[in-house]
């Protein structure tokens, strides 16, 4: 086969689209194009009525919470706390609790040496198999 | 025997000065933006401007007439449900060639996973109605261009049936101008070999 091919770029083209495929591209396009028309949910939500007025009504009533608490506790109206030794008053038992002093022993020296814990030596003896 | 001359097509392959005429930026950006503001006739037009360009890239990649036209259709829906965001594309041409080599990209991988053998024959060049005798030669050529790697058919079509600039091309496929030309300059040289082969009497 040894034919002059000089002239192919000017007649050979690369294949186009089938004309049936415009029309199933297109359909494609537009329902996609409809899908991405739709509002996504939040969008749907603050469209909603009753959804947006329930919104403000929650907020409303959290500021309302917060305004009225908050006030109460910056006036000082709440009591003080006691200390835990006036709380206890004239309870025998309880002041006994809270008054419990601390158990000290002196131990001898000799006793206080002993009980120090004993540092074990690991010297081999030559007998020892080191392997 | 004498070697076979170099065909003027080939020449042309590696000429940088060879632009046809490309459509203004501006329209397409205009398409975009009506596609963006919920212009249903805009996609008509868009299809009308780009869906031969987005075919032939796809399956020149793919190898595969139902993969191009799968990839075509992608393509489309993607466009179509950017919304708003396409009024911020700078390059809409260049933007759909890459969306375009992506998908023949995911494509093709998809394929190869789920078969093992090539897929059929396929005629990258095509006689036109008007001259129906070089049909033989279009094979011949297809079959040439079919031996390419994936990426230098890809920028052989690119560069040559598309217009783009190697800088275009870089930016489509991902890659630095000079690989896209380097890619180039192989794909050439490979085809320039096959041809030669091709020519080469047989005993």
């Amino acid at each position: 086969m040894n034919q002059p091919i000089d002239h192919l770029p000017d007649t050979l083209i690369p294949p186009g689209p089938s004309p049936e495929l415009r029309q199933r591209v297109l359909v494609a396009a537009r329902a996609a194009m409809d899908r991405s028309d739709l509002p996504d949910s939040w969008m749907r939500i603050w469209r909603n009525r009753p959804a947006r007025l329930a919104w403000a009504v929650s907020i409303g009533a959290l500021i309302f919470g917060h305004l009225v608490i908050g006030g109460s506790v910056s006036t000082g109206s709440a009591e003080p706390a006691l200390p835990f030794s006036a709380a206890v008053g004239t309870n025998d038992e309880l002041a006994e609790i809270v008054g419990l002093q601390r158990v000290t022993v002196d131990l001898p020296r000799w006793e206080l040496l002993a009980r120090e814990p004993v540092t074990p030596t690991n010297t081999p003896t030559e007998s020892e198999d080191l392997s | 025997m004498a070697r076979p001359s170099r065909p003027a097509w080939l020449d042309r392959l590696t000429s940088d000065t060879t632009r046809a005429e490309r459509v203004d930026d501006e329209r397409w950006k205009t398409i975009f933006v009506a596609i963006a503001e919920g212009e249903i006739r805009a996609l008509d037009e868009l299809y009308d401007l780009a869906a031969t360009d987005i075919y032939r890239l796809a399956l020149w990649r793919t190898g595969s007439r139902e993969d191009a036209e799968d990839v075509v259709q992608d393509v489309f829906v993607r466009v179509a449900e950017q919304g708003g965001r396409l009024k911020t594309v700078r390059h809409p041409r260049r933007w759909l060639l890459t969306v375009t080599h992506r998908r023949a990209i995911d494509l093709v991988r998809g394929r190869k996973r789920r078969y093992a053998e090539p897929v059929e024959e396929m005629s990258y060049l095509e006689a036109p109605p008007s001259d129906p005798n070089s049909g033989p030669e279009a094979r011949m050529i297809s079959r040439l261009i079919a031996r390419l790697p994936e990426k230098q058919r890809e920028v052989v079509l690119l560069r040559h049936f598309a217009d783009c600039t190697f800088k275009d091309i870089g930016r489509i496929t991902g890659v630095p101008t000079f690989t896209a030309s380097s890619r180039h300059r192989l794909a050439v040289a490979k085809l320039r070999r096959l041809l030669e082969k091709n020519h080469e009497p047989t005993d």
